[in-house]
């Protein structure tokens, strides 16, 4: 059931009214029912699945009671890597299995081995790893004293099954969500209209911006070779505005839909194409996953207390670490290599956190200095996606060819002009919302309500013109 | 919260009724009236008037753009009705249309483009409610749910097309209705020039056992009025093709196995881009020609068609 569905427009309401009219003075009864639900929700996807994540629930809230009862150290750490292995190993043979024994039977087959290793014709479950670092996260904490175990099944499932986080984040901590999911959730209707207005926001990211995007760059990333250079550059910007509006148009509806239910969610993204280096883009971009690899990796691995060698050690591990999380490909790798590389100038001299507020705080417009910054900083981020959208090494570096022709000075092909147009104007009202949680959450708020409804009406109105083919959620494949 | 539920449900009712009032009250948009699926009225009196011995064709434009009748006509001496139109109308339409119309002897012969038997694509997109609500040919009421959920969706973008100044265009008021296709029902005009064909992805959404339980209805259904059914393969652009192989092998699979008579193969009408115009679907000239000689020629061998004296 996709967020932008007629399933889930129906599905929402549903749910929505029995959980504030049913189950309204029953906390027990509002988390059955958001269990429920959540359960229903992901059986939609593929019900045998289902089976899976009930098992992972199960084995990680097992593994919390039985670390916090442990008699002895030796016996805690038997359940806490008992939990480890099976999260990762699931994580292992469903999403990576395939990647090692044909990576390996490739490196074979080149010093003359034939090796055909068996492999899996499995379809990946969705949110496997969404909800597999849930569970981390919440056995490391408790493993490590952060946090004690939730006691209580159903409010512990309701944790790692929410459905507006389930499929694709955000990650989110026991320390935040599990306290939500405990106390009394009362309806502040200043919450739920701002729930709406994010839902909103978040589904003319998906399909005005992200599913008309995706057209033009399936188009030139699928038929690379069919177009000129310039085509090249315009669909990789494309396809950069496309994950960008997918993702977070994803996590706005995440976040507006857990807001109508009395629930805030982590934030996910800060207006990450407005950074100045690469650092701050990494601050902006997918948050609730940096700080989960900041947490559970990078700070174990010793952070940066060792000098520059370990800072700059930990850095390459984490974003080659985050790159193989993305997908069982040597493009995510590459993607996160590329990364890593990127940031490293600002690890090494130290300045990557300079730029830690927003940019032109509390200005209209940005210096000059900043705008060169901000467009450096795209280019890098865009010519790394190159990588992350290619299906393999070989066409990222043939696309990389394209774009180095003679033709990188014609006139692209193929453009929509409206869809550049509607790109601007996101562009303008994301920049003059940067300063709050989503663009639109002070938009026009001192407007008579006419004016805003006007203006809401005209993004339904856009985001029913401009519906193009239907694009699968990108971040659903992770 | 009554109040919030009370706002938003006027929020949402506001549009709703404007627009639910447009599709039922405002004609078609002057633009809406210059689009080829107005053709499909004349499509219908065709299949209602031709002359029996006929071959009626079923499919999208893959056979309005892609096929010569008058050659089929000289080559079987049979009457060519082509339903051809649009794809986006879906099959499921097309062959529910065409069924109370089908006559004793008819050879139906359909020719699904590869997406109606992928996905929901069969039951129809914008293009069948324009043929509703526009055309005015079939009616709303006659649709099945599945067709009316896949049309959901489209319905506020085709409301919305009653308001939008751009229909209303003094070209479009003064544009006499021309008509585009000739007396067997094929696009009139065909194209010398090779156009910058775009090439389609894999298809998704997997094989769709219900449209081609509606296809083995279809055949039982004119088989008891006594007419048959041949099935056969569009002319699809090599580049496209290559991208769902296995899916296009698993639609011919399937044909086979529900025991179609079925002509060609998928490899057979795949076409270089030198032939193709616009579409993946459709042909130039040199294009139509060629495909034309090869659907004869299989009709003639595998369906063992003879030329009717």
């Amino acid at each position: 059931m996709l967020f932008n569905s007629l399933g889930f427009a129906i599905f929402l309401p549903i749910v929505f009214l029995l959980y504030w009219f049913v189950a309204k003075r029953n906390l027990k009864l509002q988390n059955i029912l958001l269990l429920v639900s959540s359960y229903y929700f992901y059986a939609c996807w593929d019900y045998r699945f289902l089976f899976l994540l009930v098992f992972s629930t199960l084995l990680d809230y097992y593994t919390g009671l039985k670390m916090q009862d442990a008699k002895s150290e030796p016996l805690k750490k038997f359940w806490f890597w008992l939990s480890i292995s099976v999260n990762l190993g699931f994580l292992g043979v469903f999403k990576y299995y395939n990647f090692f024994a044909e990576s390996l039977a490739a490196s074979l087959s080149t010093i003359g081995f034939e090796a055909n290793f068996w492999t899996l014709k499995v379809i990946l479950p969705v949110g496997i790893s969404f909800y597999t670092f849930h569970g981390l996260s919440y056995v490391i904490d408790i493993y490590k004293g952060r946090i004690k175990p939730e006691r209580n099944f159903i409010d512990y499932s309701v944790f790692v099954s929410f459905f507006p986080l389930l499929v694709a984040g955000p990650i989110e901590r026991a320390t935040h969500l599990l306290p939500q999911i405990q106390q009394k959730r009362v309806f502040i209707k200043a919450n739920a209209i701002d729930g709406l207005r994010q839902i909103l926001w978040g589904l003319f990211k998906k399909i005005v911006i992200a599913d008309n995007c995706a057209e033009y760059a399936n188009m030139v990333f699928n038929n690379s070779g069919e177009y000129s250079g310039s085509t090249h550059i315009v669909a990789a910007i494309f396809f950069a505005f496309q994950i960008y509006g997918d993702f977070s148009g994803y996590s706005d509806i995440a976040l507006g839909t857990a807001r109508l239910f009395g629930i805030d969610l982590l934030r996910n993204f800060a207006y990450p194409y407005f950074s100045r280096d690469i650092a701050e883009f990494w601050r902006r971009w997918h948050i609730s996953l940096s700080t989960w690899f900041r947490d559970y990796l990078y700070i174990p691995l010793g952070g940066s207390k060792g000098g520059n060698w370990m800072r700059v050690r930990n850095t390459f591990i984490i974003f080659l670490v985050s790159g193989f999380w993305h997908g069982a490909n040597w493009t995510f790798i590459a993607w996160g290599f590329l990364n890593a590389l990127f940031i490293m100038p600002s690890i090494v001299f130290g300045t990557n956190r300079n730029n830690l507020e927003t940019v032109a705080q509390g200005k209209t417009f940005a210096s000059i200095r900043e705008i060169g910054n901000i467009l450096l900083t795209f280019a890098m981020s865009t010519f790394a996606w190159i990588f992350f959208r290619s299906k393999d090494m070989a066409s990222a570096f043939h696309f990389i060819g394209e774009i180095f022709s003679t033709s990188v000075f014609s006139k692209p092909q193929n453009i929509r002009n409206e869809i550049v147009w509607l790109m601007v104007g996101f562009v303008i009202i994301e920049w003059l919302g940067r300063e709050q949680k989503y663009a639109l959450e002070r938009f026009g708020m001192n407007w008579p309500r006419p004016f805003r409804w006007a203006f809401y009406y005209l993004i339904l109105f856009l985001v029913f013109e401009y519906t193009g083919v239907d694009q699968q959620f990108i971040y659903f494949q992770f | 919260m009554k109040d919030f539920l009370f706002k938003f449900t006027l929020f949402l009712l506001i549009p709703f009724s404007v627009l639910t009032a447009a599709v039922l009250w405002i004609p078609a948009t002057p633009k809406a009236k210059s689009s080829m699926l107005f053709e499909q009225l004349k499509k219908d009196s065709l299949l209602k008037n031709v002359k029996s011995p006929r071959i009626v064709m079923i499919g999208g434009s893959n056979l309005s753009m892609s096929l010569n009748s008058q050659s089929i006509k000289d080559s079987l001496h049979l009457n060519p009705v082509n339903m051809g139109l649009h794809a986006a109308i879906g099959l499921v339409f097309m062959l529910d249309h065409a069924e109370p119309y089908i006559r004793k002897g008819d050879i139906v012969l359909v020719v699904p483009e590869y997406a109606q038997l992928y996905g929901d694509f069969g039951y129809g997109e914008k293009e069948l409610l324009l043929t509703i609500f526009d055309v005015k040919s079939g009616k709303f009421s006659d649709l099945g749910w599945r067709q009316i959920k896949n049309l959901l969706p489209f319905f506020p973008k085709y409301a919305f097309t009653k308001f939008k100044p751009s229909e209303y265009k003094k070209r479009f008021r003064l544009l006499k209705v021309q008509t585009t296709f000739n007396e067997y029902g094929d696009w009139g005009k065909r194209f010398d020039s090779v156009k910058n064909t775009t090439t389609y992805d894999a298809l998704e959404g997997g094989l769709n056992k219900n449209i081609l339980a509606k296809m083995k209805d279809f055949e039982q259904a004119i088989a008891q009025k006594g007419a048959k059914m041949i099935v056969s393969f569009p002319a699809y652009q090599e580049a496209s093709f290559n991208n769902s192989v296995p899916m296009i092998k698993d639609i011919e699979d399937a044909y086979r196995n529900n025991g179609f008579t079925v002509i060609g193969n998928p490899e057979k009408y795949k076409f270089k881009n030198d032939l193709m115009y616009d579409t993946p679907y459709h042909l130039n000239a040199k294009g139509v020609t060629i495909r034309t000689k090869m659907l004869i020629q299989d009709l003639k061998k595998e369906a063992h068609l003879k030329p009717v004296n």
